[in-house]
């Protein structure tokens, strides 16, 4: 049988006709939000009326004097989040991955907790710890000493930079991590050998070796301290403190009539400076990966560092605590009173909460949201990572560079040019509001996750294992889905339901695009909080955080049965299959300036292979395991 | 059994460049087994993948049986889940989800044959590759020669017309491919296939196939039968690659019909060919370590004196190095010659040797050529 066609098909992608409309849908998805973003600035009108076009909105943002104080405000809260989290990020992991301090194995647990636990958690929790008045941390200091004044206000600059460094210290930790542990330690022996002190050889040998990568590190999370929205919006506005993202809101929330042509102006600064800084990092850093450890590099001997363990101990103690034991302790107690503050432990605010009808309607939505979505994600970004890797079209590029833009578009931009391109393209109007277009966005927020999980995955099938499909006979489509989605399945299930984890916690998206109909658990809490019942909003965030862990539990024992069931058969006969490859973590710069940068809540991203015990399934890459080199 | 016929094929991959293969011609008979040899990036991987539809040519056509299967100019291309073929691929390419059956049943499953007849194939084409009994066990149970006989029942099972061999021994140690050779073989001939074989190892080509093409930079450089190629290469390159140890610079001294004697550069020895000189005076001689005796065999033989420069005793053999005229000479001697001759040459010791006239081939000397050829080469 012959087929005329004008480009040959040698595989799923190969022609630039396949991936055509591919490429437009991403288009679409990734790059027109953007795009209505800078149209809506200078359309300067609410979404729906008759455009006004000008540059006034222009003028109205950067005209206002407050707007640089705001700035200026955001770049100092970017710095100190950027000293904290590297400074605490790069001795945790030290500590962890160089020194015998007691408890170091409490940290990487702890960091991915970090990392999987929404920053609306951290927003919530801190506002109850710290309330001036009511904050338990507060009024157990004065019922302590008697004194009139609190003991740390979180509704403060320190606290917003203090939270908010918590949450990225764990992104910082797992990028500076992977260096550390493939340091050679000959090295540091070298420098001791030649008379440096131990600190000395930390400050002059480690340092300087881990540059690059500490560079990279202060850029992501200066980057991640720009984005950041919850925490600012819970514990900044009610002090009146305003960031670039709370501002950018603002100015649709605050002002009536919403001026959406100011705040697409001041997105699309906040857009270029992180687009900015973030292809310096990439260029800073080259295409290497940022990470790798390797079995070879696997030497258990660690520092002996005397005293100074003591001290290690102590930062470890008190970074959990801060980061995981306060705040969850915090918002579990604070669910059983019926007050922020006091009142007699009781279920009130749980059945208060069942009895409206909302509560269920929004974990309904939020269920909904987090499986549709993430499944969304991880089939998007499937497609996606599978035509970058076997298109030979100029094409790919295209589409290459397109799926990057989620990684550097803060929450609240995205949600902003999400809605603008919704109500602007006639036919879509009518999604503006439902549950189609939180779906739809929280799938684009969730797709540098998804890439993180499927990419590697796909990179390990062997090409050969596609070729032989189908040259047996198998069409494209048929070889893709009875050879390529089995042997990734482990991932791509890991990978759903990590998607999903960290999707139902997003805050950003639906504040912007849900509708009371389409609310979320994330935004019902919200509201619950600003309305004060903050009790309640931190028994509906217990339930929610108690589900995530239900499903934590049911996938990663999933995926957990599944690859054990798949690495049985494979290694059955193989005592020589290479356990050590297995500790292989590759971590491509896009992925990772990804997962440092979006603590914004929007995406926030963990580290899959670590989020997901036993970490993602390993494929094998064919069962042919000696390679000519 | 169907034949294969390529016409001015060429594959570039990135515009510009060099074409991986460039211009290539080649009909393989129906039944025959053919193989492509050459060092990497030769092209020869690149020629297989477009006959098995993995690859689409840039230009020429590739047509199997009378059905033209790839020709970009008429906009022909057929996928190559149609083509008919069946391949083994170096990595043997076993799909690690799927049991021994699975794997040897999926071309069957896929061409939508009954159960029961899947069954009857599986079976049959297990036990001609000596895996009978085997079905169920993973394929990542299985060692490598056993992975590898698998990756050939799967490629047979369909009983194609055409069967494709990537360097298929490639990942095998010594002994397991001497016996993967013979399973190879014996089903090309029991199934009577039509096989394409592609490999850098010329002792393989040699012991496997009908006829040999030896390919560099995209281009053929010799089509011959193994005997043929292995006795009498066309050019310093084939000379080289099939093994000849010896390759010096001469002219040409005397013709004498079929016949011919050569002066090796810079030296004044002589040395008799039993075939024609080539027109250009300028030549090379390429003769066998093996081939270097140190008792005149018979009168045609001319002696060639040199110097010793190295000896290592490889225990079954004698390995020299001579200097003759600045040149290297290496030579093979082995422990028959060195026992009945009671030689013990040392570094210094100066020798004569001599090599038959039917061992000693003359070729064009083709340097502009090649300059070019290596500039132009590393394509696939």
């Amino acid at each position: 049988m012959l087929r005329r066609l004008r480009e040959p098909s040698t595989g799923p992608f190969s022609s630039r006709r396949s991936m055509l409309l591919l490429t437009v849908v991403a288009f679409f998805l990734f790059a027109m939000p953007i795009v209505m973003l800078a149209v809506g600035a200078i359309r300067d009108a609410t979404p729906g009326r008759p455009a006004q076009w000008s540059f006034d909105a222009f003028r109205r943002a950067y005209g206002d004097a407050g707007t640089y104080s705001v700035l200026g405000d955001s770049v100092l809260l970017a710095l100190g989040v950027m000293v904290i989290s590297t400074v605490t990020g790069l001795l945790l992991a030290f500590i962890v991955a160089r020194t015998d301090t007691p408890l170091r194995r409490l940290v990487t647990p702890s960091m991915m907790l970090v990392i999987a636990l929404p920053p609306l958690f951290y927003g919530i929790s801190w506002a109850m710890l710290g309330n001036p008045r009511i904050g338990t941390i507060n009024s157990f200091w004065q019922d302590l000493t008697g004194s009139e004044t609190p003991l740390w206000d979180t509704y403060s600059w320190s606290g917003i930079v203090v939270v908010t460094s918590l949450k990225s210290t764990a992104f910082a930790y797992f990028l500076l991590l992977g260096p550390l542990m493939a340091m050679n330690r000959s090295l540091e022996e070298a420098s001791r050998v030649f008379g440096a002190g131990r600190l000395r050889t930390f400050l002059r040998i480690d340092v300087p070796l881990l540059g690059p990568s500490l560079l990279g590190v202060c850029i992501l999370s200066f980057v991640a301290g720009l984005e950041f929205f919850d925490v600012p919006l819970l514990l900044g506005t009610p002090a009146g403190i305003d960031v670039f993202a709370t501002e950018i809101f603002s100015q649709i929330r605050d002002r009536t009539p919403a001026d959406y042509g100011a705040a697409g102006a001041l997105s699309l600064l906040l857009a270029v400076v992180v687009v900015a800084l973030v292809v310096l990092q990439w260029r800073i850093l080259g295409s290497r990966d940022f990470t790798t450890v390797t079995g070879k590099n696997d030497r258990t001997d660690r520092w002996s560092i005397g005293r100074w363990r003591w001290a290690g101990t102590l930062l470890i103690v008190g970074y959990v605590t801060l980061a995981v034991a306060l705040p969850l302790a915090q918002l579990v107690a604070g669910s059983f009173q019926p007050y922020l503050g006091g009142g007699v432990y009781s279920t009130i605010n749980y059945q208060l909460l069942f009895s409206e009808p909302a509560t269920t309607a929004a974990l309904r939505t939020t269920a909904i949201v987090a499986f549709v979505g993430g499944l969304c994600a991880i089939l998007m970004t499937l497609l996606i990572s599978y035509a970058i890797t076997h298109s030979r079209s100029r094409l790919r590029r295209a589409l290459e560079v397109m799926t990057w833009l989620p990684f550097a578009m803060p929450g609240i931009i995205l949600a902003l040019g999400i809605a603008w391109l919704f109500v602007s393209i006639p036919g879509l109007r009518s999604l503006y509001g439902s549950l189609g277009i939180v779906v739809i966005g929280l799938m684009i927020s969730a797709v540098p996750l998804a890439t993180r999980a499927v990419q590697p995955a796909l990179r390990q099938v062997g090409r050969e294992l596609e070729e032989s499909a189908r040259v047996s006979g198998a069409r494209p489509v048929r070889m893709f889905f009875s050879i390529v989605v089995p042997l990734i399945a482990p991932s791509l299930l890991a990978g759903w339901f990590l998607v999903a984890i960290l999707v139902s916690g997003n805050l950003t998206i639906p504040m912007l695009l849900s509708t009371t109909d389409s609310a979320t658990v994330p935004l019902v809490v919200y509201n619950l909080h600003s309305q004060g019942e903050t009790s309640q909003a931190a028994a509906l965030f217990v339930i929610l955080l108690g589900a995530l862990l239900a499903l934590f539990v049911v996938g990663s024992l999933t995926v957990w049965l599944i690859s054990r069931s798949n690495r049985r058969r494979r290694d059955r006969t193989r005592p020589e299959a290479p356990s050590a490859d297995q500790v292989t973590m590759t971590r491509p710069i896009p992925a990772a300036s990804e997962a440092g940068r979006s603590t914004s809540g929007a995406d926030v991203a963990a580290e899959p292979s670590a989020a997901v015990p036993g970490g993602l399934p390993t494929v094998v890459k064919s069962s042919g395991f000696r390679r000519e080199p | 059994m169907k034949s294969i016929a390529i016409t001015a094929l060429t594959k570039t991959y990135t515009a510009g460049a060099a074409p991986a293969v460039d211009r290539l011609d080649l009909e393989v008979e129906p039944g025959e087994f053919l193989t492509l040899l050459g060092p990497s990036g030769c092209g020869k991987t690149t020629t297989l993948r477009c006959i098995a539809g993995l690859e689409a040519p840039t230009h020429g056509s590739v047509r199997i049986g009378d059905q033209p299967v790839a020709a970009p100019a008429d906009g022909i291309f057929v996928p190559p889940e149609r083509r008919g073929v069946g391949m083994v691929f170096q990595s043997y390419a076993l799909w690690p989800h799927m049991s021994v059956f699975g794997n040897v049943a999926y071309p069957l499953k896929m061409a939508r044959t009954p159960r029961e007849e899947i069954r009857r194939a599986v079976d049959d084409a297990l036990t001609r590759v000596g895996l009978g009994g085997l079905h169920t066990k993973n394929v990542s149970a299985l060692s490598g020669g056993q992975q590898q006989r698998v990756a050939l029942a799967r490629a047979m099972v369909g009983r194609p017309d055409v069967m494709l061999y990537d360097e298929p021994l490639s990942n095998l140690d010594a002994k397991l491919r001497f016996a993967m050779r013979d399973h190879i073989r014996s089903v090309h001939n029991s199934l009577g296939t039509t096989s394409v074989y592609v490999t850098h190892d010329q002792e393989e080509a040699v012991a496997l196939s009908d006829r040999i093409i030896v390919m560099r930079a995209g281009r053929i450089q010799q089509v011959d039968t193994p005997r043929d190629l292995y006795t009498r290469p066309r050019s310093t390159f084939v000379a080289d690659f099939m093994g000849f140890q010896n390759i010096l610079p001469a002219t040409v001294e005397s013709r004498d019909g079929d016949h011919c004697h050569v002066r090796l550069d810079d030296c004044p020895d002589v040395v008799r060919s039993a075939y024609p000189a080539p027109a250009d005076g300028r030549v090379s001689v390429a003769f066998r370590a093996q081939h270097v005796r140190f008792h005149q065999p018979d009168a045609h033989c001319m002696a060639v004196n040199g110097v010793v420069t190295k000896a290592t005793d490889w225990g079954s053999a004698l390995r020299l190095q001579i200097d003759v005229g600045g040149h290297v000479v290496k030579a093979i001697v082995d422990d028959e010659q060195v026992v009945s001759q009671s030689l013990s040459p040392r570094p210094g010791d100066p020798v004569t040797f001599y090599v038959r006239p039917e061992h000693v081939i003359v070729l064009e000397n083709r340097h502009d050529d090649e300059a070019a050829l290596d500039q132009a080469g590393e394509g696939a």
